[in-house]
Formats: structure tokens, C-alpha cells, sequence
């Protein structure tokens, strides 16, 4: 396991910023930052993310936004994170270069399969437990359809979806690069240590 | 409207219309810089060197407008370079209504001779009015609801050509 990947929510909580709970979830051992935001007007959101993207830097973390490939170039993040309705694959690579990374959510082995041809730098399946902010997207996917695809793609993959500190430990032995976190961070009553427990989890298991 | 969607739904009238008609993104400039000519900002968009930078390695032509509601703002936006910019409401209407009180032709012409970049009008333009905004100074019109609510699109097109003096 290398990354513990925070993608931040003003949606489901209301008491921090994006650039708040990035820095908690910084403080906290967060190596991956995700900035997710449907709502922000196009100069707010540069704003924003120009500002998570020098803290990221700053600290050594990627920085990564969700959709918006134009603010992913102008706010100078490392990549863009793209879901089946956003701008395709290939198109986003056609306007980030070779050096960006570009992540794409992936619902099942098929979408994967596709993701990796299409080069993404990773993918991220799920979701894989019960969560409130995927309600749209079906019944969770389970460990046993995790694993097939990890059995099945070479790229990088994250787990994402309803993912907490009791249900994490049934990740820790799968060969994931990392696991993506939502509610169970921003939602959290304190961001920074609800990041620190994941930290502890995945990365002293490496020692053990 | 999700990136992709739109950006496939660009595509699709980019392909459609004539080569000389500019086809423009509302807002979103990698969707814009990927299937049209330029991208409009809203005011609270993104300000054009930042647009500039990123979509001028892939298309040296790239357009950048935006709305102002304001000498001011006007001002600004030239400043900041800014291809061309529309300037209203001049008139009452519907769909801006959140922009307050309609500007008049008085502001338009303003607007128009304090900056040297293309002015155009919008908001509550229709085929009477629509050649008072040129005598202001406007290099052209605007408009929305004249065209959607009309039952024959193809024919006010046409009579907004003609009001203008053909285009």
C-alpha cells in the first residue's frame, strides 16, 4: 500500500474548506489529495485549488482535481481525476501531456480493462462497502470483485467507497497502491486524526 | 451538462456548422479547447491570462470572451485581455433577470467607446431594437430567448440578419 488518498467534500459537511480539510488530511499523513467540487463558480474553484496545489507541493503530496482538466492545468496539480460522464480519457491526455497523472473511477472489469487501454496513470474501483455518498451507484462491489480486478489490470488501483477504520482492515493484505477515503475523513469529527488512524493502518503494517 | 456530454454535443454541431461561424463554450475552456473556437466566462469565471496560457499551446486562435455588467468591469476585462466582451442586460428580460435592472442603450454606448475590443449586446434583444444597439456602438448582438422561444428559429435568424443589415 503507497497511497493514502484523501478526496475532499464540502457537500457532506459544511464546517471546512477544501483547502482546510487538505491540510488536515495533509497533517494527518494524507499523500494524495483529491479537490471534488460540482457547485464552485470556474474562479472560485482556481482559486481554490491554486492554493491546494502549493500546499501539496509544499509537503510532497500529489494533488489531483476532479473533472475539471482545464483548472487541473491552470491551478498546476499533477493530474486530473475523471468519472464515466466526464471529458474522455484520451481527450484529457491530449491537453495534460504525458506527465500528468490521470486517474478514472471504474464501476467493473470491463470499465477497468478500458480505463488501462485508454492509459490512465491509475484507477479506482468501487464502490467497494455501503456508502451514503455513492447512493446513486448501486449495491457495493464487494472485496471478491476488488480482487478480481486487481488480478485482472497491471495500473495502479485504489479502493474507494464506504471505506472506515474498522472496514480498512479487510483491504490491507490486497495488493492495492492505495485506498481512497471520502466521509470517513471530511465528515469525521476531527479530519486530522480520523487521517492519522488510516496512516497508522496502512503504512506500520508495512513493518510488521 | 457533465464534460463529457458536452464536449461530445460540441463536437457534433461543430461539425455541423459552416467553418466561418464561431462556435463558443459557456465556461468550460478544456471542453472549449477541445471542440470549439472559445470559450464565454461568465463574470465569476476564469480570468483570460490564466485561459491563455493553457489553451493557446493547442489552438494559437483561441477566443476568450466574457459577460460584464459594468463600465468597470469593462474596463478590467480588456485589461486582462480578453478577446471581446457582451455587455447587458440593455433591455428588460426573463433570462437575466438576476442581473437587475436593464442597462439601456445610453450605458451600452459607454460601455462600447470606453473599450477598444469588440462590444456585444445582450439581454432582451429582439429584430426592433436589435439595430439601436449597432448606432450605440455594439459590434453585434446577443440573444437567448428571442431564439428559443421562437416557433421558427431559422426565420428570426433571418430577420436578425436583416435588422442588421445582413451579416
Amino acid at each position: 500500500m503507497q497511497k493514502l488518498y484523501v478526496i475532499t467534500d464540502t457537500e457532506i459537511q459544511k464546517r471546512y474548506s477544501h483547502f482546510e480539510l487538505a491540510s488536515m488530511a495533509i497533517e494527518g499523513g494524507a499523500n494524495m489529495i483529491q479537490f471534488r467540487d460540482k457547485k464552485m463558480s470556474s474562479s472560485a474553484m482556481l482559486d481554490e485549488c491554486w492554493n491546494i496545489s502549493e500546499l501539496c507541493k509544499d509537503n510532497n503530496v500529489i494533488f489531483i482535481v476532479n473533472d475539471r482538466v482545464d483548472i487541473a492545468q491552470m491551478s498546476g496539480a499533477r493530474g486530473v481525476h475523471l468519472g464515466n460522464k466526464d471529458i474522455p480519457l484520451r481527450d484529457a491526455r491530449k491537453l495534460l501531456g504525458e506527465n500528468a497523472i490521470i486517474g478514472a473511477t471504474v464501476h467493473s472489469p470491463d470499465e477497468a480493462l478500458k480505463a488501462e487501454e485508454d492509459g490512465a496513470n491509475y484507477i479506482a474501483y468501487g464502490h467497494i462497502f455501503d456508502t451514503k455518498t455513492k447512493k446513486t451507484e448501486g449495491k457495493p462491489r464487494g472485496i471478491k470483485s476488488l480482487q478480481k480486478i486487481l488480478s485482472l489490470v497491471d495500473v495502479p488501483v485504489f479502493a474507494i467507497g464506504g471505506i472506515n477504520h474498522t472496514n480498512v482492515d479487510e483491504l490491507l493484505r490486497l495488493p492495492l497502491f492505495g485506498i481512497a477515503v471520502i466521509s470517513s475523513v471530511c465528515a469525521s469529527r476531527n479530519p486530522v486524526r480520523a487521517t492519522r488512524r488510516f496512516y497508522n493502518k496502512l503504512f506500520k503494517y508495512l513493518y510488521l | 451538462m457533465e464534460g463529457g456530454e458536452l464536449l461530445e454535443l460540441a463536437r457534433r454541431i461543430k461539425k455541423k456548422i459552416s467553418p466561418s461561424t464561431k462556435l463558443f463554450i459557456n465556461d468550460r475552456s478544456d471542453v472549449a479547447v477541445l471542440s470549439a473556437d472559445g470559450v464565454h466566462c461568465p463574470s465569476d469565471g476564469i480570468n483570460a491570462p490564466f485561459i491563455e496560457r493553457f489553451a493557446f499551446q493547442f489552438n494559437k486562435k483561441f477566443l476568450i470572451s466574457r459577460s460584464v455588467h459594468s463600465l468597470i468591469e469593462a474596463a478590467v476585462s480588456e485589461n486582462l485581455g480578453f478577446s471581446y466582451l457582451i455587455f447587458g442586460p440593455v433591455f428588460e428580460t426573463s433570462s437575466k433577470l438576476k442581473y437587475g435592472r436593464p442597462h439601456g442603450l445610453e450605458n451600452l454606448n459607454d460601455v462600447c467607446e470606453s473599450v477598444d475590443i469588440p462590444v456585444f449586446a445582450v439581454g432582451g434583444i429582439n429584430t426592433d431594437n436589435a439595430a439601436d444597439c449597432i448606432k450605440a456602438g455594439a459590434s453585434g448582438v446577443a440573444v437567448v430567448s428571442a431564439l428559443m422561444q421562437s416557433d421558427n428559429i431559422r426565420h428570426t435568424v433571418r430577420s436578425f440578419s436583416k435588422a442588421l443589415g445582413g451579416l
